[in-house]
C-alpha cells in the first residue's frame, strides 16, 4: 500500500503539474505492457486476494516471486529507453537480487519485527527462519541474510499499527513510480528525449 | 466541484489509466514492503 501511497502522489502531482503550466498530461508508450499483468496475477492469488492468500502454501512463495519478478525485469528491459525505468528497474533489481539470494522470500530481521509488531503482540505469531505473516518476508538473523542491507531494514516512524520495513529496492521504486508520473506533465522540451509519446489529457482549460 | 470533476473525466484518455494501472501494479509486484497488518492476514 505504501507503493501505492507513491503513485497516487505522483499522478495527482503530476496532473497538477501539467494543469498549472496548462500543458496536456501524457504517457508514454510502454510496449508489451501485458506482462505486468502477467506477473501481478500470481501475486494477487498469493498476497492480494483475501480468499486465497490464507491457504496459499509458503512453499510456493519464493516460486510465486522469483518468477514474477523475472517477468518484471523482461519488462523493464523492453521498455529501458523510457525515461524513468531505469530507476523503476534499479528498484526491482535490487529486490529481486536479495530475494533471489535468500531463499526466495525478502529477508527481514527479528531487530525490524520487533520494530514493527507492537510490544504486546501475542507470541508464536512469528518465528525466525519462517515467513512473516502472509506477505513476502522470511525472518532471517542478519548474520543468516545474504546482501543485508538490501533486505527490509527501513522502519517508517508511523504510529506502530500503520508501520510499514522496507528496502532501498522499495525505495528506488516508490520514487521511481513517482517521477515517471510527475514527468508526464513536464514542458514539451524535457520530453523530448521520449520515443513517443502517446495518450493525452488536453490541456485543461 | 461537480463541473471540474466532469471535465477531469471528460478528458482522460484511456491510455493515461491504462498507464497509471500498469505502474501501479508494477510497483506492487516489485516492492516487498512488510506493514504490520501482514501479520494479522
Amino acid at each position: 500500500m505504501i507503493l501505492l501511497w507513491a503513485v497516487i502522489a505522483g499522478f495527482i502531482a503530476g496532473l497538477a503539474r501539467a494543469m498549472i503550466g496548462r500543458r496536456a498530461y501524457r504517457a508514454p508508450n510502454v510496449r508489451h505492457f501485458w506482462l505486468v499483468f502477467l506477473a501481478f496475477l500470481p501475486q494477487f492469488f498469493a498476497f492480494n486476494l483475501g480468499a486465497t492468500r490464507s491457504s496459499f502454501p509458503d512453499r510456493a512463495i519464493p516460486l510465486v516471486l522469483v518468477s514474477s519478478q523475472t517477468v518484471l525485469l523482461l519488462f523493464t528491459a523492453l521498455n529501458i529507453a523510457v525515461p524513468g525505468f531505469w530507476v523503476l528497474g534499479s528498484g526491482l533489481a535490487l529486490n529481486f537480487l536479495v530475494i533471489l539470494a535468500n531463499r526466495g522470500m525478502m529477508p527481514i530481521s527479528p531487530e525490524v519485527v520487533g520494530r514493527l509488531l507492537p510490544a504486546n503482540t501475542p507470541p508464536g505469531l512469528w518465528a525466525v527462519g519462517e515467513r512473516f505473516g502472509l506477505g513476502k518476508d522470511v525472518v532471517l538473523n542478519q548474520g543468516d541474510t545474504v546482501l543485508w542491507f538490501l533486505s527490509d531494514i527501513f522502519v517508517l516512524p508511523l504510529p506502530q499499527a500503520h508501520r510499514w520495513a522496507f528496502s532501498i529496492g522499495d525505495v528506488l521504486i516508490a520514487a521511481g513510480a513517482f517521477w515517471l508520473l510527475w514527468r508526464m506533465g513536464a514542458p514539451q522540451p524535457a520530453r523530448q528525449s521520449d520515443r513517443e509519446i502517446s495518450g493525452t489529457i488536453s490541456e485543461m482549460q | 466541484m461537480k463541473n471540474a470533476f466532469a471535465l477531469f473525466v471528460a478528458k482522460i484518455d484511456v491510455r493515461i489509466v491504462l498507464f497509471v494501472l500498469v505502474i501501479a501494479l508494477f510497483a506492487l509486484a516489485a516492492g516487498a514492503p512488510s506493514a504490520t497488518i501482514t501479520i494479522g492476514g
